[in-house]
């Protein structure tokens, strides 16, 4: 988004109620300019895991990524949200996008009182430049255990034993239409079990709406209201031991899912929802030839 | 600022926050035992050996992934007074300070079991066992004024006049 945005600790959040004060070193930029327009299935989980595996879970400490270039325009605001979301995978402190006509129309449906919209200043100076074109962009899948393990998802060949599509790196409700879309007339492999987390109340309730709630559990998936819920361990799809998970989330190290013997897969939510039709890591452009 | 010295608990690369305190492990029944479910995970027969004091070496980017801030607590409760990694994750670096966990951003050589003393307001540190010695940039001072009431809360509560 065009916003500066970062974590911080519990405790820091209650002392900004207390003093209205926090405290932060000036990072310094990457910038990471796009061009040319993502292919079907690829999105911005594909972007950023790329960006990450290129420069390493450490590749970005402190600093903030400045996204920018022709490309952005070809990348809806959710796809935007989840590469913002991963930049701490590249230990960034924010992601910032510029912001265009696709900002404008969502923040009219978050925010009725205007927003001031921010961009780089002139003849600003980066610390390095990428450059990536979103149309030779892949769909990836980021092994175990860091989020720096990226591969084309078509080189990558492993039984699954869960899919898990959502949370607030993939949630979204353009998210879950993907995902949808690719699944419409499939179910889940029988070896499979689904499950399906609206990032928010308000994608789960559009989602409802939508009738893509009613897809996915004829499909033999299992939805979930909004939670972080199994991403991190916490209940619902909670990984056992020897077993492998593709997941739209975030992280994938030691554990994260359940039990340590486990592994997660980090992927895109196309490449989770071909994935959970056929039972094993799959690229959705060769879900046709599979059946 | 305070002069430590401990055990060394040698660690690589990218420890992350769910190998330091697994997420299962949060909650408020656990909120005092924190330390007892430390590396339970990657290195469970630690928390049997530790003793208060020891001090942690990593490598790179120590500390990455979730905001929790129970990751510098379990490691306190553990008995970990210092950490000395090349560097940290952002939020584990500023959550370390808030909390009272000291880390020390300086790449040493130790193994486990070497005996390595830290003098925060000298930045230097020393490796008993080896015999060789180090210096790091000390912290800035309202980082170190910080740390010497006790982190971030303590602070907070003590300028507001917190009864609580």
């Amino acid at each position: 988004m065009n916003a500066f945005a970062t974590g911080v600790g519990s405790s820091e959040a209650a002392a900004v109620f207390a003093t209205g004060q926090l405290w932060f070193k000036v990072p310094g930029s990457i910038r990471i300019l796009l061009k040319g327009r993502p292919s079907r299935y690829v999105g911005g989980k594909d972007l950023v895991l790329k960006l990450i595996s290129d420069i390493g879970v450490d590749g970005a400490t402190y600093k903030t990524l400045e996204f920018g270039g022709t490309g952005v325009s070809s990348l809806t605001v959710s796809d935007r949200l989840s590469v913002s979301n991963m930049a701490i995978e590249a230990g960034g402190k924010a992601g910032i996008f510029p912001c265009d006509a696709a900002t404008v129309a969502y923040m009219k449906t978050v925010r009725k009182d205007g927003f001031n919209a921010t961009a780089p200043d002139d003849g600003a100076s980066y610390e390095r430049t990428l450059e990536y074109d979103l149309s030779s962009l892949e769909s990836m899948v980021a092994l175990p255990h860091l989020p720096s393990n990226g591969k084309a998802a078509r080189d990558v060949k492993v039984q699954i034993d869960q899919a898990y599509l959502g949370s607030c790196t993939n949630g979204r409700i353009e998210d879950l239409r993907l995902a949808a879309e690719i699944m419409r007339g499939r179910k889940v492999h029988r070896d499979v079990r689904m499950v399906v987390v609206p990032a928010s109340v308000k994608v789960f309730e559009q989602a409802m709406e939508e009738g893509l709630l009613t897809e996915f559990s004829k499909a033999g998936a299992f939805v979930s209201g909004p939670t972080c819920g199994a991403c991190l361990g916490g209940h619902m799809g909670i990984l056992a031991s020897g077993e492998r998970c593709v997941s739209s989330t975030n992280r994938n190290f030691i554990g994260r899912m359940g039990h340590r013997d486990s592994e997660v897969y980090l992927a895109g939510p196309a490449v989770v929802a071909a994935s959970a039709v056929t039972g094993r890591i799959t690229d959705p452009r060769d879900l046709e030839a599979v059946q | 600022m305070r002069s430590v010295e401990g055990r060394v608990w040698k660690f690589g690369d990218h420890v992350d926050t769910d190998q330091i305190i697994p997420a299962e492990r949060l909650t408020s029944d656990n909120n005092d035992k924190l330390g007892t479910f430390a590396f339970e995970k990657v290195r469970p027969e630690m928390v049997k050996l530790v003793n208060k004091g020891d001090i942690i070496v990593a490598g790179r980017n120590f500390g990455c992934g979730s905001s929790r801030e129970h990751a510098p607590r379990a490691l306190l409760q553990m008995g970990i007074s210092c950490v000395v990694a090349e560097s940290y994750a952002r939020i584990f670096y500023r959550n370390c300070i808030n909390t009272g966990l000291l880390p020390v951003e300086c790449h040493v050589e130790a193994d486990d079991g070497d005996v390595l003393s830290v003098d925060l307001s000298k930045g230097i540190i020393i490796n008993q066992t080896k015999g060789k010695e180090w210096s790091f940039a000390p912290f800035p001072k309202f980082v170190q004024e910080l740390m010497d009431r006790g982190g971030l809360m303590a602070k907070i509560k003590e300028e507001k006049r917190c009864t609580r």
